[in-house]
């Protein structure tokens, strides 16, 4: 097992309420323009205007054409998403459909929904089984997989909100023990009503958007999408490529603590772990993509730890801008951290300078320029006590 | 490769025969080992992980650095689903407790709760070959120090949503609800040896065997708990062979070999 494999990120493809594409994605985050709009209340007794961020209808469109016949016949949004972030990822990395690299290729995808849409047309008597397509959270990576021509391992990971970081440790692993060497690895969750429903029932969605790391902070904004990474080992890099960033090291951990609060213990251990994975130290790491839900909890336990551990670090959270792709996030988080790597720029948080609380180190206004950027945090957290962090190093 | 020992392996299902769904005859002492508290939140996927793993272990007095990996195909489900129609039906009254209980991963966290594991912890899908990628991911948190004990959790209860689409696609295997929870430490008791090649053969008989003797169930757990008895009999230098096939060629092979014979099964907490 050479376990010093080194893996570098070779593709990217995302869709997100930005649009299709990481160049929509790209100019949204740096601009910290957001594109929510009211969900409609989806029992008696939820609060109207409550806010979320969907894939809008020409990028939805735009994926449809390109996804597999299969999908584009028997649309699930959770596969029409993580499809065409997969096929965009992989045209990135200068790949094919069928390519030797790809054709034995791992995939793996983390969701929290899954196949949300097919499940609940079915409990909501809407649709039956076969016109659903079926909802096993299998289903999505197995499509991605045909969708590329992957015949290599292929599973799904599901870790709520953590799950696209957990499915890149995952993706890691069996590169580094050379199950693979190439991976197609990410996350994807569609809108869900069940979601919806149960942050409703904490009171932690409403009227005003995420505002991560303000002192007025109140609300999560769910959104949807997909983001995916191709990750290639050093012996499979092609001649020319040009990878956006060398991923060092993917920790999990869980808190073992509460069911939905996070617990700064468990959360610092999975910071110390990546960091220890990683092989560097707290003050090398530059930029930080936080969890950064907006919620008063998360972000008093990630702003506590990073104005104490990580003061020399720039931190930015993309959720004001993008909203909280659930079981996706950390894969938003990973394609915004090998942008910034791309463009040694840090796409600001959505919140004004002037309400930043507790002195955290927040990226605010216009994108922060950082020629000399060497390593990103990408920060991925969710109910269940489950922690995710990667850490990337430039490589240009 | 890996190396490991095994500590324990229990299954918990339904007999062959039996109508598919819930246990009819759920062990004895499940209200006395996890508690009836939230018991009308959860569901018995989660509750049947959390008993067995509480019930087949010695309960740790702290917190432990173990790996939890759950391997399932619907895991869940039911929870999710009640969780919808609750809302339809409590309107604004509907509890804050139901959402906790009614994620993919709800046993994971329910369980990793329940025995202080603050370790990797996994839920994965690999649908027909989940148990050999469940179990890849288990022994490799060993293999690079990260866990001292890895604990497994394969198989599902099915819902009847689980059951409708389990059934699409029914490859000629039988649906039954069981869970089998193993415990793999640190050793050298037996060598694991994973092949991921794809199968030669476009349109391979579907499902889990061991050696060439197929399963007949759909639901994992039950080959599972047969191949890791069965690796428990092995004399020294004796192999024995999981194979688990799924549509599209995909394979995956998991040969363990017997090395020696460890006393981790009586050594408390395999260290």
């Amino acid at each position: 097992m050479n376990r010093s494999a080194r893996i570098f990120v070779t593709g990217l493809g995302i869709i997100s309420p930005a649009g299709a594409g990481t160049a929509p994605f790209w100019d949204d985050l740096c601009a910290a323009r957001n594109r929510f709009t009211d969900l409609t209340p989806l029992y008696p007794g939820m609060k109207a205007g409550t806010l979320g961020g969907r894939v809008p209808k020409d990028a939805w469109d735009i994926a449809l054409e390109q996804v597999s016949e299969q999908t584009r016949a028997r649309p699930r949004a959770a596969s029409v998403f993580a499809e065409y972030a997969a096929l965009e990822a992989l045209r990135d990395a200068g790949l094919e459909r069928g390519d030797d690299l790809v054709r034995n290729a791992l995939v793996c995808i983390g969701t929290s929904d899954g196949q949300a849409d097919a499940l609940e047309d079915l409990v909501g008597n809407r649709r039956d089984i076969t016109e659903t397509g079926g909802f096993s959270s299998y289903s999505i990576t197995e499509d991605v997989a045909a969708a590329v021509g992957a015949r290599g391992p292929a599973f799904t990971t599901q870790s709520t909100c953590a799950s696209a970081n957990v499915a890149v440790s995952c993706a890691m692993e069996m590169l580094r023990s050379g199950v693979a060497d190439t991976a197609v690895v990410g996350g994807c969750d569609p809108y869900s009503e069940k979601n919806i429903i149960g942050f409703s029932s904490l009171q932690t969605i409403g009227a005003q958007r995420c505002r991560p790391f303000s002192v007025d902070r109140r609300y999560v904004t769910p959104s949807e999408g997909a983001g995916i990474l191709v990750l290639q080992t050093e012996n499979a890099l092609r001649p020319g490529q040009q990878p956006y960033a060398e991923i060092l090291a993917t920790a999990v951990n869980n808190d073992a603590s509460h069911p939905t609060a996070p617990d700064r213990d468990g959360v610092e251990a999975c910071h110390r772990r990546a960091l220890a994975e990683a092989g560097i130290t707290a003050a090398d790491i530059d930029v930080i993509f936080a969890h950064g839900t907006g919620s008063r909890a998360n972000d008093a336990v990630e702003g506590g730890i990073f104005t104490e551990v990580y003061p020399r670090a720039a931190v930015t959270a993309i959720k004001g801008t993008v909203g909280h792709l659930m079981g996706a996030a950390g894969a938003a988080g990973a394609v915004a951290s090998c942008l910034t790597m791309r463009h040694r720029t840090v796409p600001p948080t959505a919140v004004d300078a002037t309400e930043v609380d507790g002195g955290l180190n927040l990226v605010t206004g216009a994108p922060l320029a950082m020629p000399q950027l060497r390593y990103v945090q990408n920060n991925a957290f969710g109910f269940g006590g489950n922690n995710a962090i990667s850490i990337f190093r430039n490589v240009a | 490769m890996f190396e490991f020992s095994l500590r324990q392996v229990a299954l918990c299902g339904q007999q062959p025969g039996e109508e598919p769904g819930e246990l009819a005859a759920p062990p004895s002492d499940l209200t006395a080992v996890i508690g009836t508290i939230g018991d009308q939140f959860r569901d018995s996927f989660t509750r049947l992980c959390l008993y067995l793993a509480r019930t087949y272990d010695d309960a740790p007095q702290t917190r432990t650095d173990d790996t939890v990996v759950i391997g399932t195909e619907y895991g869940n489900t039911a929870a999710l689903a009640r969780l919808q129609r609750r809302a339809e039906t409590d309107g604004k009254m509907l509890s804050a407790k139901h959402f906790p209980n009614a994620t993919s991963s709800s046993a994971s966290a329910f369980v990793n709760l329940g025995i202080g594991a603050t370790g990797r912890n996994l839920t994965l899908n690999a649908g027909l070959l989940t148990p050999v990628i469940a179990i890849w991911q288990a022994l490799l948190a060993l293999a690079v120090d990260r866990s001292s004990t890895s604990k497994v959790l394969i198989g599902d209860v099915y819902s009847p949503e689980a059951l409708l689409d389990a059934r699409r696609e029914p490859y000629d295997l039988r649906c039954r609800s069981g869970l089998t929870h193993a415990t793999f430490v640190k050793g050298s008791e037996f060598r694991a040896d994973f092949d991921f090649a794809s199968d030669h053969d476009e349109s391979p008989v579907l499902g889990g065997q061991i050696g060439s003797s197929r399963s007949s169930d759909r639901n994992s757990a039950f080959v599972t708990a047969e191949f890791l008895e069965l690796i428990q009999t092995l004399d020294i230098g004796q192999q024995a062979v999981l194979t688990c096939r799924g549509p599209l060629a995909r394979r995956g092979a998991l040969t363990v070999t017997r090395q020696s014979t460890d006393t981790a099964r009586n050594g408390g907490r395999g260290e």
